[in-house]
């Protein structure tokens, strides 16, 4: 295998690179694929498939801090960020080195995380779906803020339509409203599966705003309908009877991947897990997507994986890309430098060199950048590891009047999309407000917070069963996913100084809010603030620094954000090679034979969790790839 | 009544009033032989098995006396036990152990029993109404519907 050329070698098992793999191997090209992560978690196999997520499953159970990575392996040859390790930076020279990995150079804290293993951080996501808004393509010329993006919304569209397909999106078209939603955004479509139930508690909400008719606020003198939407979501419902395609495919005449439309015989069928097709073909109300579904009825990448085609797909797992080797005249990519181990834990590894004709590195936006700095390539433009961005997510938190029952569902099944676009873009960020179904549990732990603060209260007995019943039984949570724009001062560096057991590097981050983001929090609050009254929320929100390392203050007030997971932009894709790391096709600027995948390509956010989008993109750079390959 | 020597019967009955909950409910998790294992070892290790002991000796006494009247319990229990903080800890520890499977913080692992029951079996879900996240799931759009059994919106 050490010997053998392929077509091409992809870095990572991600829901990026297991799209590629899946799409290369089934249009006949053969792939490599690399992947950090331990080889258990990789299998296909039914039982080995089904007892290691059995293993994820009981380390979640016993986990004490049941956080997005806590069911997984953290292994020490390919250590993975966590959120459970974020602290206020000591000072501006003592970077935050808590958890051996990720060093944290500030001034604040960045509040997400990623799992490099097999199926990628797809293994703990949420599963929101929601797809980019036209004017979030055009940041610059609408807005004078950030970047466009090298093409449009129009131009994305049948991409989205086959990441939708892959994933497996439950929703109902007709339901989607809000700003930049037209009759031609989706068009005559429909999702693969009917929408999953908005739960009793968004029910209940949208009954306390309703009362008195429509629901208005109003922000800097202008008034705004609140709207609720059901939420698009990769999780599976029941497949949708009109929907109109099946499966993806590579013409290889047109030069083109096809939606494969159903027919009377051959219709879509959602994925199950990945042990057995007939386990999690419904959501079945765990209302624990994240961390992890335990039937697998949330989509992961490795369903994807799964469809690659065997005999043109080669996966070497324990495997940590290091380098990306290029020739003397450093244009030509001729090999990726990779190190493997036996055990996660070993200090021992060899070093090995894949050979593709063309190489993809889907490692995250943040290991994407790690190693294209680590080889010094791909950065004419100086623009590798820069425009690292997030969703800073700012929570609101208090009591409905009713009991609404929340900690049960999928995680958030509705949002509020009034504030998504609107000319307030030019002054400050835009969000979109999920309203969330699992109680105070993100800011301040609930329930475990709510029992040791009525135990510290000396209740007992009935007392305290009745409180907790009281009180856990109408948590209300509401998020303000704020878009963070791009700025190149938040960034992913690299130092000699930061190694991790086998030598590689591991990524410095400098992170920090402006103006934009913090007159957004302002906003957000308003907004909140008036949402509250009107449904008779009694407000427990409160920040601070102790709450949350995340804290800033603005004009006279502090604010909490959290991070999204949402982790963006750090090889931006542009129009030229100045401005940008990658082309529309996704290919570097700089190479030749590489291509960037992954949440590093978007120029800017949107209000979108961005998986989708990435998808979407993916595909594009699949088809951009196979046309590659077809010319030699 | 029959005389009640036994560690475990006690834990069961003081469980019941200081959380709430009825002996159904508790002996319904499953946990009670180990939970009653686990403290006793918690206590052992620590050295300090009397504190245990005068506790669960102690508490037989109050139910003896002042059960079945839940509020004479607890009000004996928040005077007899409470001021003392090795006792008021004691307390704290049992209510959090039956209503979240932890104890000091850590999901309780007992050797012979299945990994994560401490957790799957808390009641702190039940008294929310709900089921703990990722176990006993209550199926297919179930969260769009109150819960079954459940009391409503009753004043």
């Amino acid at each position: 295998m050490k010997d053998k050329e392929y077509d091409v070698v992809i870095v990572g098992s991600g829901i990026s690179g297991s799209i590629m793999a899946k799409t290369l191997t089934q249009a006949g090209k053969s792939v490599l694929l690399l992947e950090a992560g331990l080889t258990a978690g990789a299998t296909m196999k039914s039982n080995g498939s089904y007892y290691n997520y059995m293993t994820y499953m009981e380390t979640f159970f016993n986990a004490a801090a049941k956080v997005p990575n806590s069911p997984y392996p953290n292994l020490k040859d390919a250590p993975s960020i966590d959120v459970i390790n974020i602290e206020t930076i000591p000072s501006p020279t003592e970077p935050s080195t808590k958890g051996d990995y990720l060093v944290q150079a500030g001034p604040l804290p960045f509040g997400s995380d990623n799992w490099r293993g097999p199926g990628g951080t797809t293994m703990h996501w949420l599963g929101t779906t929601p797809r980019m808004l036209p004017n979030d393509f055009q940041m610059k010329t609408k807005y004078g803020v950030g970047v466009d993006w090298p093409f449009g919304y129009d131009d994305l569209k049948r991409y989205y339509e086959m990441a939708e397909l892959e994933i497996g999106v439950s929703g109902n078209v007709k339901e989607q409203k809000g700003p930049g939603v037209t009759k031609s955004y989706y068009g005559d479509y429909d999702f693969p599966m009917e929408k999953i139930p908005q739960s009793y508690l968004d029910q209940v909400f949208m009954k306390e705003m309703k009362k008195g008719g429509d629901s208005v606020v109003k922000l800097d003198g202008k008034k705004y309908k609140i709207e609720f939407v059901s939420t698009p979501q990769g999780r599976n419902s029941i497949p949708c009877p009109e929907y109109q395609y099946r499966d993806i495919t590579w013409d290889k005449r047109r030069k083109k991947l096809q939606l494969v439309r159903s027919t009377a015989t051959e219709k879509y069928k959602q994925s199950g897990a990945i042990w057995s097709p007939n386990v999690g073909l419904r959501c079945e109300g765990n209302a624990s997507c994240v961390p992890i579904c335990p039937v697998q009825a949330k989509y992961n990448a490795l369903k994807t994986l799964r469809k690659a085609v065997g005999e043109y797909l080669d996966i070497k797992t324990q495997a940590v890309a290091s380098r990306v080797l290029v020739d003397k005249k450093g244009k030509k990519v001729t090999g990726i430098e990779y190190k493997t181990f036996d055990t996660g834990d070993d200090v021992i590894y060899n070093t090995r060199v894949a050979k593709g004709k063309i190489y993809v590195l889907g490692a995250s936006a943040i290991e994407n950048a790690k190693i294209l700095l680590a080889s010094g390539i791909a950065n004419s433009s100086d623009q590798v590891g820069r425009n690292l961005m997030d969703h800073l997510v700012l929570l609101t938190w208090g009591l409905l009047p009713k009991k609404a029952y929340p900690y049960r569902g999928p995680g958030s099944t509705t949002n509020i999309p009034t504030f998504r676009d609107g000319a307030f873009r030019s002054k400050h960020a835009a969000w979109i407000s999920p309203v969330d179904n699992w109680g105070w549990a993100w800011p301040v732990f609930s329930p475990g917070s709510d029992l040791s603060d009525a135990l510290g209260k000396d209740m007992l007995g009935k007392e305290l069963k009745n409180h907790l019943n009281h009180v856990l039984t109408r948590q209300l949570l509401l998020h303000f996913e704020c878009e963070q724009t791009p700025d190149p001062n938040n960034r992913i560096t690299i130092d000699e100084a930061y190694k991790d057991p086998i030598g590689n590097y591991r990524p410095i981050v400098h992170y920090n809010t402006n103006e934009y983001m913090n007159k957004s929090f302002e906003a957000a609050v308003k907004v909140s603030n008036q949402i509250f009254e009107e449904a008779n929320i009694e407000d427990h929100t409160s920040y601070s620094q102790e709450l949350d390392p995340d804290y800033v203050e603005y004009k006279g007030k502090g604010y909490n954000f959290w991070g999204a997971g949402h982790i963006v932009g750090t090889h931006r894709m542009g129009t030229k090679p100045s401005n940008s790391v990658v082309n529309p096709d996704q290919r570097t600027w700089d190479h030749d034979n590489l291509y960037l995948i992954g949440c590093g390509n978007m120029p800017t956010l949107g209000t979108s969790n961005p998986t989708l989008t990435m998808s979407a993109l993916t595909f594009k750079a699949a088809e951009a790839i196979l046309k590659h390959l077809d010319k030699k | 009544m029959k005389e009640n020597n036994n560690g475990s019967e006690i834990l069961l009955e003081i469980s019941a009033y200081l959380t709430g909950f009825e002996k159904a409910d508790l002996l319904g998790t499953g946990m009670l032989d180990p939970y009653y294992r686990y403290t006793i070892k918690q206590y052992v290790d620590a050295d300090d098995a009397g504190t245990l002991q005068s506790f669960l000796m102690e508490s037989k006494v109050i139910v003896e006396e002042f059960g079945p009247d839940e509020d004479a319990v607890i009000n004996a229990v928040k005077a007899r036990f409470l001021p003392y903080a090795k006792f008021n800890t004691l307390v704290t520890q049992l209510v959090t152990m039956w209503y979240t499977g932890e104890w000091n913080g850590e999901v309780i692992s007992i050797e012979g029993y299945k990994q994560g029951q401490a957790y799957v079996q808390g009641l702190i879900w039940d008294a929310a109404e709900t089921h703990p996240p990722g176990a006993k799931q209550p199926g297919y759009g179930s969260w769009a519907k109150e819960p079954i059994n459940s009391k409503g919106n009753i004043k």
